[in-house]
């Protein structure tokens, strides 16, 4: 599967972080904004994004990768999409 | 099972080295029985290890969680600053692989700070305090209670003996039996179901970390498969967590049809997240009858009630009667405003239930009431707190603070008398959230009211806060506020707010006394924000 562009990668994140797992799809979370540490989504949520990263992409993160410092934000979170 | 991936084989013989090692080093450090001892030490084979040394000791050990990554160390630094002084404690034991350096944080409390690689000396089997009386107090379980107060709950020895005992009965445990946990020993259930049933009754026991465990969910089902395993006890959440953040080729190959026995406790378990996880699992051989729900709090060991052998019993009742009348009265399933509760099985042998009014007059059949309990494993009394102790009982019988209602001799819980927060198991005061959104610069003094709301989603509750703003119309400000509360409440309470929402003045609703109508600010909210309403009563 070709990757897809950056900003397609952030924007479909932040539609699933907003709607899905914040239950609030009008709030403008921007690229840079801590997502666990701001208190925006709880720890949990790290395996949520790893379950959606691997639908809509298909790009499997192994389980040690999967850590708050490491899915933090959005653009952490689409640079590690990107790698495939 | 370590962070790392590494897996480490305690034997019993291990152990019990380990364990005379840490008391002797204890008793070294100038601890002696009796001495509150206060263990922060992560997941680690030492936190075990010094637990059991402790009471080998003949001291008095709780375990308390260590600081995340995302919460305020100078806050969680006095969180520890008053428990040690709440408990008079003679020690704090840290980890020295703690991923916080605790130690450093923690030097200067009222008590001295012990990195648990200091506790050193020849095992020395004359630091073993003599066999202890039935009388003698185990460990303190500290838990979050109804205005941000910390109760410790005293066990003795004999209570816990003769808890793991009745739970042995009513569950004959067999020497082949795998017990597997992701639960923090901090928690009664992990302590309880993780650690030391297995010890004492002779059967192995999986842990693993807690922390691991929430990013990584499928390590619990890897290890059931792993290690054979037959038994597991969580709170309902964790079967929905599973179900969702589960990847399906971290589970494809797994084989769970040894997994005999998943006991639910701790929150209240929800229909749907039994069928849920039922369904998930069913292809690597899981089956229905093998999950239990089960009633229980710190302050009676772990658990009063659990339910029988088979698929759990459902009791489909009327909503509308049971908010009326506050009875519950059987309906069809198919019917509208029928709502559904899990029994949670009849008490445990040594253990009553009883249903009772506002008044504590006993309650018949069905009628929904104060779940009020009392059992031969009943917890001494609050730590230093003969206040909270006195106010607990009612003529013997500890009152739970939980509604329910009785069908056949089985327990079902549809709800809290008490403001309590319960998410995942935890205890969360709302007027602990109210006080830290009051410091936060925009919101109005005094005008912010916190509640749960069910969230079926997650199988447990959603933190909702309603904060009184001088601008509550300005979309930039109110993000603005909603971040800066959001980051306060993670940083201060390592709580993530499910929903923040900013009003007028005067839209929160107080009593004639000043105090926050939490139910009736709930009521308001569901009516004017569209949440769907709740049949649980409050």
């Amino acid at each position: 599967m070709s990757m897809p562009a950056k900003s397609k990668v952030l924007d479909q994140l932040r539609t699933f972080i907003c709607t899905e797992l914040m239950q609030h799809p009008s709030y403008p979370l921007t690229n840079s904004e801590p997502l666990m540490s701001g208190g925006l989504i709880d720890s949990f949520s790290v395996a949520y994004i790893a379950v959606f990263i691997e639908q809509t992409w298909d790009v499997y993160i192994p389980d040690p990768e999967l850590t708050v410092d490491n899915m933090d934000t959005l653009d952490l979170i689409a640079a590690r999409v990107l790698q495939g | 099972m370590h962070e790392d991936g590494a897996r480490e084989i305690i034997t019993a013989a291990d152990l019990w080295t380990d364990v005379l090692s840490a008391a002797t080093g204890l008793r070294n450090a100038g601890l002696h029985p009796d001495d509150v001892v206060i263990l922060i030490m992560g997941h680690s084979r030492q936190l075990i290890t010094t637990f059991l040394g402790a009471m080998a000791l003949g001291a008095v050990p709780t375990i308390v969680s260590t600081a995340t990554a995302r919460l305020d160390l100078e806050v969680y630094r006095k969180r520890i600053d008053v428990l040690v002084r709440c408990a008079a404690a003679a020690a704090v034991i840290t980890h020295p692989a703690d991923a916080i350096p605790l130690h450093d944080l923690l030097t200067g409390l009222t008590c001295p700070v012990i990195s648990s690689d200091t506790l050193t000396g020849t095992a020395d089997p004359s630091a073993l305090s003599p066999t202890p009386s039935p009388d003698q107090t185990a460990f303190i379980q500290y838990t979050s209670g109804s205005g941000g107060v910390q109760k410790g709950a005293v066990h003795t020895h004999g209570a816990v003996l003769r808890y793991i005992e009745s739970k042995h009965r009513g569950y004959p445990f067999a020497p082949d039996d795998v017990m597997v946990s992701w639960l923090p020993l901090y928690h009664d259930l992990g302590l309880l179901s993780g650690l030391l049933t297995p010890l004492v009754v002779g059967f192995r026991t999986v842990l693993m970390s807690p922390l691991q465990w929430v990013r990584q969910p499928g390590i619990l089902l890897q290890a059931v498969h792993e290690y054979g395993g037959t038994l597991c006890y969580m709170p309902n959440f964790a079967l929905n967590h599973c179900v969702r953040a589960v990847r399906e080729r971290d589970v494809r190959d797994l084989d769970l049809r040894r997994w005999k026995l998943v006991t639910l406790g701790g929150e209240p378990v929800r229909v749907g997240s039994l069928r849920a996880f039922a369904e998930r699992f069913a292809a690597q051989g899981f089956r229905e009858s093998a999950l239990r729900a089960g009633y229980g709090m710190a302050e009676v060991v772990e658990g009063v009630t659990v339910g029988r052998e088979g698929p759990p019993k459902v009791d489909w009742i009327s909503v509308a009667t049971l908010q009326r009348d506050a009875r519950a009265e059987p309906l069809a399933s198919t019917a509208p405003g029928a709502t559904a509760f899990v029994s949670c099985g009849p008490p445990k042998d040594g253990a009553e239930v009883q249903i009772v009014r506002d008044d504590g007059t006993p309650l018949p059949e069905r009628g929904v009431g104060e779940i009020e309990v009392r059992s031969e494993y009943m917890m001494r009394e609050y730590h230093r707190r003969p206040d909270l102790t006195r106010a607990a009982f009612r003529e013997g019988w500890f009152r739970t603070g939980d509604l329910g209602y009785l069908v056949g001799g089985e327990l079902y819980v549809v709800g809290r008398k008490s403001d309590l927060i319960i998410v995942g198991g935890r205890n969360i005061a709302p007027e602990e959230i109210e006080a830290a959104a009051e410091q936060v610069p925009g919101v109005v003094a005094g005008r912010a009211v916190a509640f749960g709301v069910a969230d079926e989603r997650a199988g447990t509750e959603r933190v909702i806060l309603i904060c009184e703003t001088a601008q509550p119309d300005d979309p930039a400000q109110q993000i603005a506020l909603e971040r800066r509360l959001r980051r306060v409440m993670t940083q201060a309470l390592e709580i993530t707010l499910g929903e923040v929402r900013m009003v007028e003045r005067g839209w929160i609703i107080k009593t004639s006394s000043g105090k926050k109508a939490r139910s009736d600010n709930r009521d308001k909210y569901r009516r004017q924000f569209g949440s769907a309403p709740e049949a649980i009563p409050r």
